[in-house]
């Protein structure tokens, strides 16, 4: 089957016949509104599998294809992007707003990047993870950009991995602000554009050049 | 200590948020399956509660948040099934259910740990993950017990870590059954049951004991 003959925000299943879709739920919060219009469609287009994502989404899956566009309709949900190369989710614990341990305001800081940043085109695929304090919650080290709160400010780390090849992160800068943090974050995305093969994943990038050259290039 | 006392009294599962006075739980649902009527009670609760808010979480659960104390038990019991806590989670990819790449059924194998590992008491806590190929979609590598599914068979992976001293787990066995990745998760769980110390999870307590420990209490020493 021809790529473009796949409805928007829709990804092809095993079978080779349904589809699953993801509503895009920034950072992972959702309102009663949302729960409400995903029990409805859930119920009406009488969907096989409602299932929550590690990167805090719900995925819909087994949609016939006819389905898909009237689910979307009926959501008013955007697309959260699932296999584009872009940018796909900012993960983000809860952070001060709520936990006992955070010291940066994690939601935050998280949902401006979200904001910023889904869908941005990019070599590869791209995961987010935005932590409030050095328990590392949401997975700083093992996601392409990752952000930890620390008493001093943000610690941006950059290159994680946490796949079938995991890989560290590196610390690419220390006691940022959040306003130097977007900004940052922002260049090393325009920087990975340029530097980075298609379909080459941060982590493989980094792993190539090193975390010096990507300093020199951005500090 | 006050808040020893507050926190030992709580009802199992629910947690103190920051401030203090509200508290968050976050209710049982293997593999992240929900179905619309689960959504349907958590949104009632939410609604009549009038809480703040819900959140999905890395770990394929809902938690909701915001409850204050003299809510807390009735918000539990109204949650009715759905808030039966769960004890340690598993996350899994879709697999062989769904996905195009999976090589076994992540799914069935994630259902079948996780009533498994409800047998067991451990000394903190334990995330796992199970992924249907080696794309690893369940990050299997960074959790305390892993699992990926390939052609022949599980990879069985052990003391992995995402946190602030990221860990890649050691493989315990490459090919085996359902059956047999069970059952060497369990000898390992019950090794390190026996042998950490308080609060120590599975990666550092591999990096404190080596992992040729893990392995001789698993296989025995003639392996």
């Amino acid at each position: 089957m021809a790529e473009n003959d796949i409805p928007t925000g829709a990804i092809l299943q095993r079978d080779k016949k349904t589809y699953a879709i993801v509503p895009r739920t920034p950072v992972g919060l959702v309102t009663p509104d949302v729960l409400e219009a995903l029990a409805r469609v859930g119920r009406k287009f009488e969907i096989p599998v409602m299932k929550i994502t590690s990167g805090q989404r719900i995925a819909l899956v087994g949609l016939e294809k006819e389905q898909v566009d009237e689910v979307w309709e009926d959501l008013k949900m955007d697309v959260g992007p699932a296999v584009g190369l872009c940018v796909h989710y900012v993960q983000a614990c809860p952070g001060t707003a709520v936990c006992k341990l955070g010291l940066r305001d994690s939601l935050g800081l998280g949902l401006e990047l979200e904001n910023m940043f889904v869908g941005k085109e990019l070599p590869a695929k791209l995961k987010v993870g935005v932590s409030g304090c050095t328990m590392c919650c949401a997975e700083s080290y093992v996601r392409d950009v990752g952000l930890i709160g620390k008493r001093k400010g943000w610690t941006m780390v950059v290159g994680g991995n946490a796949s079938g090849r995991p890989r560290i992160a590196d610390v690419l800068a220390e006691e940022l602000s959040r306003q130097e943090a977007v900004e940052l974050v922002n260049r090393f995305l325009e920087f990975y554009r340029e530097n980075s093969g298609k379909r080459s994943r941060s982590a493989m990038m980094l792993k190539k050049i090193g975390i010096d050259a990507v300093k020199e290039a951005l500090l | 200590m006050k808040n020893k006392e507050i926190i030992e009294g709580l009802p199992k599962g629910a947690i103190v948020q920051r401030g203090g006075g509200l508290y968050s739980v976050t209710p049982r649902m293997p593999l992240g399956q929900i179905t619309p009527e689960h959504l349907n009670t958590i949104n009632s609760v939410v609604q009549e509660f009038n809480l703040s808010g819900v959140r999905v979480t890395a770990g394929q659960r809902l938690k909701i948040q915001g409850i204050p104390e003299d809510k807390l038990k009735a918000v539990i019991e109204k949650l009715g099934p759905v808030g039966e806590f769960c004890k340690y989670y598993v996350q899994a990819c879709p697999g062989t259910n769904a996905c195009r790449l999976a090589m076994q059924d992540s799914m069935g194998m994630g259902a079948k740990l996780e009533e498994f590992l409800n047998g067991f008491t451990l000394p903190w806590k334990l995330k796992t993950g199970v992924s249907g190929c080696s794309m690893s979609c369940s990050e299997s590598y960074v959790r305390d017990v892993g699992l990926v599914g390939k052609n022949k068979g599980w990879t069985v992976l052990f003391g992995g870590n995402a946190g602030k001293r990221v860990r890649e787990g050691d493989i315990l066995a490459e090919d085996v059954s359902e059956q047999k990745a069970l059952e060497i998760i369990g000898k390992a769980l019950d090794f390190y049951s026996r042998n950490a110390k308080v609060r120590e999870r599975t990666a550092r307590f591999v990096e404190r004991v080596g992992i040729d420990a893990v392995k001789e209490a698993v296989f025995g020493s003639t392996q």
